[in-house]
């Protein structure tokens, strides 16, 4: 097997409850090119 | 255990094998023989390895985990907790546009010196209050660049603000670039503000019919010049945006390919879905392709790869976080940008005579925060809701429809993307 994406493990939901994990910002929900500002 | 209802199987043209997990973002090249354990499950006791392997990526899991549960908990969470403020600000409603499909009310009013203070003050008791670790601006309008000035006052501010908290900042612009002169970008630079949105609606011709000045004269070269001259200044990317409709998909790829022939390092270009909200003109309705229509538009020109990469984030947009919201010249304060201007959507307001913000219409916020999306049949049950989580809220909640995502009707092609992306940076 080859591993491409590990993904994100479902437990960490429990674990990470401080910081936001989201990439989104307010402006992308179709502005596909704001990835590239935020670095992510 | 059991296969999660998530996972998803790619034959790529090569004839490889690939399994993705649209919750978990897991994504693997499986060998025949892995093919047929993954298949079987009466086989997974005597492959506890693999078994393992997939199981701690999130493509096998116990009987007894309820995936859709852990979706609903994963979207309470993004909607509530979040270390970034995310505002979009529009400095004035005025615009010397008129383009048919703007679906915003307009208004020559720019924000008082009065309204930009009492800005600043609700911005620095929200970060006093909730701790946040960074500060997103969007500047949005309107035309945001008629109030330049606004924006100088405000960016001085903020950035003092987020100095004195140690906030992180970023800021980006949404405009039609027709004030977007080498001048007004480096003042824009200047104002920390890394990238501007720039539209442009096919070639000269097309454009100049979707894009007009209020005088009806043609807005192409305009913008086009601005972009070429403004492109050599430096940390400061522009977004060419072309809204597709019927009536300019065949514009696309031309526009792209003398765009991308300019050589200008920092533009990009991308395509988005016009789309027809309730203050567009009634004609504009008819040359609107429907999701799938544009999923097709994309597929056929190869154009996944210059979109946003969508993640499994249980999570449909900002509008559903308590953590982001949009402020207009007068401080009135929306869930939505597409309300902007639109009053009669505000929940609550900014003024000098509050410290902090001022919540009068809850009711208004509720259909944001609380959407109900598991509650439709559908969405419960499809494959990508990680990725959509029901879709756009505010189309939803002005015409009653709601509109999937393009993944959805191209999952493959998402899932080559993903691989190509993580190819490409070398993994």
């Amino acid at each position: 097997m080859k591993v491409i994406e590990k993904g994100e493990r479902n437990e960490t939901v429990l674990l990470e409850t401080k910081a936001s994990k989201l990439t989104r910002s307010n402006n992308d929900c179709d502005h596909e090119c704001h990835i590239k500002i935020l670095g992510h | 255990m059991k296969k999660s209802k998530y996972n998803h199987i790619t034959i790529t043209p090569e004839g490889e094998c690939l399994l993705y997990n649209v919750l978990s973002g897991a994504l693997v090249e499986l060998d025949k023989n892995e093919v047929a354990v993954y298949d079987d499950p009466n086989k997974w006791e005597d492959n506890p390895e693999f078994v393992e392997a997939i199981s701690s990526m999130g493509f096998i899991v116990s009987e007894e985990f309820n995936e859709i549960d852990f979706v609903e908990l994963q979207n309470r969470k993004n909607c509530m907790q979040s270390d970034v403020l995310s505002l979009t600000i529009a400095p004035t409603l005025d615009c010397m546009c008129c383009c048919p499909y703007c679906f915003e009310v307009k208004d020559n009013h720019s924000m008082s010196a009065a309204t930009q203070s009492a800005v600043i003050n609700a911005i620095e008791a929200l970060i006093i209050e909730n701790g946040y670790k960074r500060l997103d601006i969007s500047w949005y309008g309107g035309e945001p660049l008629m109030a330049i000035d606004v924006i100088e006052n405000l960016t001085n501010s903020l950035l003092e603000v987020a100095h004195k908290y140690a906030v992180q900042y970023s800021a980006y612009i949404i405009t039609n670039g027709v004030l977007l002169t080498v001048d007004n970008t480096l003042r824009l630079n200047a104002c920390a503000i890394r990238a501007a949105q720039v539209t442009i609606d096919g070639l000269k011709d097309t454009h100049d019919s979707l894009r007009p000045l209020k005088s009806g004269a043609g807005t192409f070269d305009l913008i086009l010049s601005n972009v070429v001259a403004s492109a050599p200044v430096s940390n400061f990317d522009i977004n060419i945006r072309t809204n597709i409709g019927t009536d300019n998909e065949g514009n696309y790829l031309a526009l792209k390919t003398a765009i991308d022939d300019l050589g200008l390092e920092n533009v990009h270009t991308y395509a988005a879905r016009r789309e027809y909200y309730p203050h567009s003109d009634s004609s504009v309705e008819s040359t609107c392709m429907s999701v799938p229509q544009f999923s097709a538009f994309l597929k056929r020109n190869g154009l996944f790869k210059e979109r946003r990469q969508r993640k499994p984030e249980c999570f449909s947009c900002l509008g559903e976080s308590i953590h982001s919201f949009a402020i207009d010249s007068y401080g009135n304060v929306y869930k939505c940008w597409n309300e902007v201007g639109d009053t009669g959507c505000s929940f609550a307001s900014i003024s000098s005579e509050s410290p902090t913000i001022t919540v009068h219409s809850l009711e208004k916020s509720m259909p944001y925060l609380v959407t109900h999306c598991l509650d439709d049949a559908e969405c419960k049950n499809c494959l990508v809701l990680p990725l959509c989580m029901g879709g756009c809220i505010y189309q939803k909640n002005n015409t009653g429809t709601k509109e999937c995502i393009e993944e959805k009707y191209c999952l493959d092609d998402y899932v080559l993307e993903v691989r190509r992306r993580r190819r490409e940076e070398g993994r």
